[in-house]
């Protein structure tokens, strides 16, 4: 049925653990949708995002980031810069936690750059922020999936995290 | 911060918080030696980048709104004070670019 969301991983964190893999991308479908809901960490800390190969996370500072960080109690900033090794959605505490979507493009072509665009946002424990931009993978080859960790040696106490294609 | 002082201290960060596990395909499985290896390479840039760019954003955040900005040099216009310039010097310093 066209329009419609098809899961294709679902990873729901209820032991802590300090990164969670999405997999799963392939021809099937043109775009992809992550989703992840009720991301809470076991200290202070800030989730990080990278796209994953045959499974494995790309660490290569290979990530160009632009976004615009809101904040409900002061005023917006903007945050941009190539050569990363990860995107990073900000710093909660124990009491905060992460909402967010992810779109994926161009994730299983193998000539063309991997890039995301994505909304997230999060109660840092004391005020409410987001983040809403885009991220390109500046290598031409074949991404499967995403993943998510943490800035810190901490680990994710609770979350649900969705990989669905997006049905032509 | 040298980056073996990165190092050492992303060593022992991760060092202290083992075991650290992963989920994929719905299991919970614990970081292989190659995940640790590169838990510690991840968490040093991590620190580097923070010593060595983390004022930047800090600063972003401090300075305020162009618009606050704007006002107080406003009135120190009109009152002949200079609070937009003190201001900006005390984010500076609360907010040192590292050497």
């Amino acid at each position: 049925m066209a329009g419609s969301l098809i899961k294709i991983d679902e990873e729901i964190v209820t032991s802590a653990v300090a990164s969670v893999t999405l997999t799963g991308i392939n021809s099937t479908y043109d775009v992809y949708m992550v989703r992840f809901s009720d991301v809470t960490l076991n200290a202070t800390d800030s989730l990080q995002l990278q796209f994953t190969t045959s499974g494995t996370p790309d660490t290569s500072a290979n990530y160009d980031l632009a976004l615009k960080f809101f904040k409900a109690n002061t005023t917006f900033t903007n945050e941009a810069a190539p050569n990363l090794t990860q995107a990073d959605f900000s710093s909660i505490t124990t009491s905060g936690f992460y909402n967010g979507v992810i779109y994926c493009f161009n994730f299983n072509n193998a000539s063309e750059y991997s890039f995301i665009t994505f909304e997230e946002v999060h109660f840092d424990g004391t005020n409410t922020e987001g983040k809403q931009g885009g991220m390109v993978h500046t290598v031409a080859q074949v991404c499967d999936g995403v993943h998510f960790k943490l800035n810190g040696a901490n680990n994710i106490s609770s979350g649900q995290f969705v990989l669905y294609g997006l049905n032509k | 911060m040298t980056e073996q002082q990165a190092l050492a201290q992303a060593t022992q960060e991760i060092e202290d918080a083992k075991p650290l596990f992963k989920q994929v395909n719905n299991e919970r499985l614990e970081f292989n030696d190659a995940d640790y290896t590169q838990a510690i390479e991840d968490r040093k840039n991590s620190l580097l980048n923070d010593y060595n760019f983390g004022y930047i954003q800090k600063r972003q955040e401090a300075y305020g709104s162009v618009q606050d900005q704007l006002d107080m040099q406003y009135w120190d216009n009109v009152n002949g004070t200079t609070t937009w310039q003190d201001h900006v010097a005390q984010v500076k310093a609360d907010n040192p670019k590292p050497q």
